[in-house]
């Protein structure tokens, strides 16, 4: 006997008058399709019947601990990639410089020389700068009145309290409360 | 759908992690059930979810609010578990040898408490001999109401795909179930021997629907 397309239509959602005619009339000469028909039915049954199951108490707490960690490891993470970034400026920047002093490297005191010059260089830059900003606070100190120097120091003071408070803020991970 | 849930996933999507905890206490039943349906057991089943929420709250920007957040929570879930099961294929340790821990036993009597772990196990044992795909199929279709649309979106299938994928996971499960009816013959809507196998059990919830 033939089980097509009985055995189909068995696990068909929707099936038109005729097929379900079709496959009352096998199933009543059928047995191994009724046995089939009846397992399925018991099969349907139970996954209809079955409860649903809940996690052990606690899952919320849980998972807030968990997104903890995670935003711990998150943040340890981010650390570890400025630093990588860091070390990779770091490097490129002695490989350009390796770079520009390279006629110099055959002489290994000709190197050092050049070093020690280019930090002069910039220590003399840094100086003259220093100098010029004397210069001018000498000029405007008796030009401006002390009111003016007490609010730009407070001011400073108050950007930098800002900044720390900021940092602390933003690199500090927040604990959630239910 | 919770009746501040609209709220919830406003505030969520801004980044408010309370807002995004309120969620979690509401679905977390629907996502456990769904992990346990899909891997068998409650520890994997609480990581999985547990996993669900932390890459749902990472992902919440992305969600589309046009959409149910239930079939998108489930959607994750499921993906993820699909992974799970697929996984476990490649480990050498049988599923069988895998160490499961306890339950807290729910307040029932001796009767009542067995019955229904029987039934776990029934149902657990029927869906363990689909493919993962399959299995997350029927689980929504089952016990989630989910419409085949619905199941489309969530498992990112076609609607042919998945008409044809509960078909052949129906009449697996029944063939599965004769099988075993024939290996150990059972009277009325008892368990087939072959399918009683300790296994922990989960607290029973009440059948809620996402």
């Amino acid at each position: 006997m033939t089980h097509l397309p009985f055995q189909d239509w068995l696990f068909e959602d929707t099936l038109d008058v005729i097929q379900a005619d079709a496959l009352h009339s096998h199933l009543e000469t059928c047995v191994e399709c009724r046995s089939l028909e009846g397992a399925f039915q018991q099969v349907e049954h139970s996954l209809r019947s079955t409860s649903q199951v809940a996690p052990a108490a606690g899952f919320t707490l849980r998972w807030q601990e968990k997104l903890e960690v995670e935003r711990g490891r998150l943040h340890k993470h981010q650390i570890r990639l400025a630093f990588a970034f860091g070390l990779g400026g770091a490097l490129i920047l002695l490989g350009s410089l390796a770079i520009l002093f390279w006629p110099l490297l055959d002489s290994l005191d000709a190197l050092l020389w050049a070093v020690v010059y280019q930090l002069y260089l910039a220590f003399t830059v840094v100086h003259q700068v220093g100098g010029i900003l004397a210069a001018l606070a000498r000029a405007l100190a008796p030009a401006l009145p002390l009111l003016f120097w007490v609010l730009i120091l407070g001011l400073l003071t108050q950007a930098s309290v800002l900044w720390v408070v900021s940092y602390r803020y933003i690199t500090n991970p927040r604990r959630i409360e239910i | 759908m919770p009746g501040n849930e609209a709220e919830w996933l406003s505030k969520a999507q801004q980044g408010d992690p309370q807002a995004f905890t309120s969620l979690v206490e509401a679905y977390q039943r629907p996502v456990f059930n769904l992990c346990y349906r899909m891997l068998g057991n409650a520890q994997d089943a609480e990581d999985a979810a547990q996993e669900t929420f932390l890459r749902a709250y990472k992902n919440m920007r992305r969600y589309d609010n046009s959409r149910p957040f239930s079939t998108w929570l489930l959607s994750i879930a499921a993906h993820h578990c699909i992974d799970q099961v697929r996984k476990r294929r490649y480990l050498v340790l049988s599923i069988e040898e895998l160490p499961v821990p306890d339950l807290p036993e729910p307040a029932l009597g001796v009767e009542a408490s067995l019955s229904r772990k029987e039934e776990q196990q029934r149902v657990r044992l029927v869906l363990e001999t689909l493919d993962p795909l399959d299995r997350a199929a029927v689980v929504m279709y089952y016990w989630y109401d989910f419409s085949y649309e619905e199941i489309c979106q969530a498992l990112s299938l076609t609607m042919s795909s998945v008409k044809s994928r509960l078909h052949r996971a129906r009449r697996s499960m029944a063939e599965e179930w004769m099988r075993c009816q024939a290996a150990q013959p059972v009277r009325g809507d008892q368990m087939p021997m072959c399918m009683a196998r300790q296994e922990p059990e989960p607290i029973l919830a009440e059948r809620i629907t996402p």
